[in-house]
């Protein structure tokens, strides 16, 4: 339900409605998936049906009349709690990359140089997005980075392992 | 703790072992000329009293050189010392090990030098033989003892350059009790109050020690003021880095300088003595005296040129990667040894005339100062020229020091 | 513009290059990857024309470098390229200005001139604080803006880094690694960094892999 808690973690701040709520989740998690208009809403009625945010009034501006969300003392509750709870480090392996070469083997090597160059250029992207100086897409690149380089080391001690097991 | 001594002995790497020959072989040819030269101290012939002086003079630049030597190999030492502190040695057990290795070896080679003295000098003088063994021993002892003292201050205090602590009163001390000394031993002559013309010679040798070690410090003060002249003016990137070298370290500068710069001093002062009278077949041996006093100081200066280079080799094998030519960098060591040896020298030659002639004011004709200038001219460029041979000599030490594998894995 | 033909290079009994080649274009930024050993700066010497390799040719702007005589090749490498060390290597006893002036001073140009350009270049590395100070008492990030300085101050065709980010911490050395490449590019000066930082890597334009001493087939050139 982790959409549902960065709402409520925006309208914090002050009461909002949906498209605000969309532009600034878009804003501040720069580098994830924009939030598509109709999940929304969709988390917005779940959220008022638990309790964790009302509807606060409507408010005009130049365009349609906007439906207004603020949160509820329990929705603080919630989102303290939220907040505190510490995310269970990845307990299982599950990654496309890694299943290719668990299941080819050996004979992932030439899709391995391939995938290195893949996760370059996506690096290569990254960094030059960190030029722009915006925080919240610097704080962005630099997770996307630090993971994919997480892979590409992966993938060069693999080629290494592959390269001992023919020699042996 | 002999044990241990014992221990690392037996490991001890290539460099380390020359040390340990250097340290030896300069303490025993120190011991036989400390002993013959107060075997001809005579009151009543002061021609053998001046040749005595002579090598005594010469044993000084020998002694300086296990001071030297002991500095050698240092790197490695420290590295041992320290993984000595970490494995739980105390200041005191480093100190004490430091001590004993560096008295060993001088008590072993003034053993040897001393047993030359008295196969020569069956008929003896022999009395001033212990004496010697146990000054050179002491002095050995004292010299390994400070070669280790970073490490004692710090088990991790592997020396990163330092800035260089500036010249002291302490310096200027040293330096007026040792002239005191000397004065006393001159004035009273054969009329000392302890063993005679031996007490005397004792004294002297001691004050001119003394001497010597404060007026070696002081002339970092010398040193450091002139590099920053020459840091201030210099036109060529060579001049430039010379002299910001020698400003960053004087006192190294001044050490291995102190026997060049003695040279000088006695030899002007025997020219301007030279001037006035006679003496001459004293003043030749104390010439040729000075002559071995030069090569001694060459060895030094050798010594220290190396040392030198291992602290620079980083910073000049990046310099020759960047398209520096290995005959620029070798500039830079000539005119290292020009800013550090022209005042030394200078300063040297002049005061050395100036002894003669202010402690014979009332005799002293205007017409012997040509000869003094001329020979403290010459003195002046000899004890130059010895510094800048030295630096010229040390271009294949440099070549080594520039083998780009300096800079690998970091 | 500066090209690699076929260069081996043999260190004792290890095979330290063979038979790489690349071809580097002007104003181009080229990282140099692959695990340690694997002859990525032997490769970044072989160019920089501070080791001749074995076998093979070195061309910078039409002409061989690996056959010019010693005080040719010394010259060469003053004039057309920069180094960036690892570690700086600054020499210590001059201050930040003067360590900056000094391949300026080996040119030959006037001090007071020389002292001037460097200060500019500090100023353009954001460091002009520091041009009194001697290299001691400068920090990490400091020291490697300074040693920027210094490689880029004579306007070279090419500016060899190897781990030019090496001894910072991350954010540090981002910013130093920024500062070069921002530089290098505004002033179209081709850069050559070794890294076995794949992040360092992304910040070039083109990525040259190294395993073994060789390009491995299919990997980019």
């Amino acid at each position: 339900m982790s959409t549902g808690h960065v709402l409520l973690g925006l309208l914090v701040e002050r009461p909002k409605h949906g498209y605000e709520l969309k532009k600034e989740h878009d804003h501040r998690l720069a580098g994830a998936k924009p939030l598509p208009y109709g999940q929304v809403y969709a988390t917005l009625q779940r959220l008022e049906r638990d309790g964790f945010a009302e509807v606060s009034g409507t408010r005009q501006e130049g365009g349609p009349e906007r439906t207004v969300y603020s949160i509820t003392d329990g929705g603080r509750t919630e989102l303290e709690r939220w907040l505190n709870t510490v995310e269970p480090p990845a307990p299982y392996v599950t990654s496309p990359l890694f299943s290719r070469v668990a299941v080819a083997g050996t004979a992932a090597d030439g899709f391995l140089m391939r995938q290195r160059e893949a996760h370059l250029a996506r690096m290569r992207e990254l960094t030059a997005q960190k030029a722009s100086d915006v925080p919240a897409q610097v704080l962005a690149a630099d997770y996307a980075l630090q993971h994919l380089d997480a892979d590409l080391r992966w993938i060069e001690t693999a080629l290494a392992r592959m390269k001992e097991d023919d020699l042996a | 703790m002999i044990d241990v001594l014992r221990m690392l002995n037996r490991g001890r790497s290539r460099p380390e072992r020359v040390r340990a020959w250097l340290v030896m072989a300069g303490a025993g040819v120190a011991t036989f000329l400390l002993c013959t030269a107060v075997s001809l101290v005579d009151v009543r012939d002061d021609g053998a009293s001046l040749t005595g002086l002579g090598l005594a003079l010469l044993a000084l630049p020998v002694a300086g050189l296990v001071h030297q030597a002991n500095r050698l190999a240092s790197a490695t030492r420290e590295r041992r010392l320290a993984a000595l502190r970490l494995a739980g040695a105390t200041p005191g057990d480093v100190r004490r090990l430091g001590a004993l290795e560096g008295g060993g070896l001088a008590l072993a080679g003034s053993l040897a030098g001393a047993a030359g003295y008295v196969l020569t000098h069956l008929s003896g003088p022999l009395p001033q033989v212990p004496v010697v063994l146990l000054l050179m021993t002491a002095a050995g002892a004292v010299s390994g003892l400070r070669a280790g003292r970073q490490v004692i201050a710090s088990p991790l205090g592997v020396v990163r350059r330092a800035r260089v602590p500036g010249p002291r009163v302490r310096d200027l001390v040293v330096a007026v009790s040792g002239a005191a000394l000397i004065a006393w031993g001159a004035v009273v002559r054969a009329g000392f109050p302890i063993a005679g013309p031996y007490g005397m010679a004792l004294v002297m040798t001691v004050g001119m020690v003394l001497l010597l070690v404060g007026v070696t410090m002081a002339a970092t003060w010398l040193i450091r003021a002139y590099a920053v002249r020459a840091g201030a003016r210099a036109r060529s990137p060579e001049a430039l880095l010379a002299a910001r070298l020698v400003e960053a370290n004087p006192r190294a500068w001044a050490r291995a300088l102190s026997v060049v710069g003695l040279a000088v001093f006695f030899g002007a002062a025997s020219g301007a003595q030279q001037a006035a009278t006679g003496y001459w077949q004293a003043h030749a041996l104390v010439d040729v005296a000075l002559l071995l006093a030069l090569v001694a100081a060459a060895a030094a200066l050798v010594v220290h040129q190396a040392e030198e280079l291992i602290d620079l080799r980083r910073s000049f094998a990046a310099l020759a990667a960047a398209g520096v030519p290995e005959r620029s960098l070798g500039g830079v060591l000539v005119r290292q040894a020009v800013i550090t040896s022209l005042p030394v020298c200078a300063v040297a030659a002049v005061s050395g005339v100036a002894v003669v002639v202010a402690s014979a004011i009332d005799i002293y004709q205007v017409g012997w100062l040509g000869w003094a200038a001329g020979r403290a001219l010459v003195m002046t460029g000899v004890g130059v020229l010895t510094a800048v041979l030295v630096a010229l000599a040390a271009r294949p030490l440099l070549r080594g020091a520039l083998r780009l594998e300096t800079l690998r894995g970091g | 513009m500066l090209e690699a033909r076929n260069v081996s290079k043999t260190y004792g009994r290890t095979k330290a290059l063979a038979e790489v080649s690349l071809e580097i274009a002007e104003g181009e930024i080229v990282a140099v990857t692959g695990p340690s050993g694997a002859g990525k700066s032997t490769l970044m010497h072989c160019l920089a024309g501070v080791v001749r390799p074995e076998s093979g040719e070195v061309v910078l702007d039409g002409r061989r470098i690996d056959t010019l005589v010693e005080a040719e090749l010394t010259a060469l490498r003053r004039e057309s390229f920069g180094i960036v060390f690892q570690f700086g290597e600054l020499v210590p006893e001059l201050t930040a200005a003067e360590n900056v002036a000094l391949p300026l001073l080996f040119n030959r140009r006037d001090r007071r001139e020389a002292m001037a350009t460097a200060a500019e270049w500090l100023a353009r590395l954001n460091v002009s604080d520091c041009a009194d100070q001697r290299i001691g008492e400068l920090s990490g990030g400091q020291r490697q803006r300074v040693a920027v300085a210094r490689a880029l101050v004579t306007g070279p065709r090419v500016v060899f880094a190897d781990e030019p980010t090496g001894s910072l911490d991350s954010t540090g050395g981002e910013q130093v690694l920024r500062a070069l490449l921002d530089t290098a590019r505004a002033d179209r000066t081709a850069v050559v960094m070794v890294t076995h930082d794949n992040r360092v890597a992304a910040y070039a334009d083109r990525e040259i892999v190294l395993r073994d001493g060789a390009v491995p087939a299919g990997a980019p050139r």
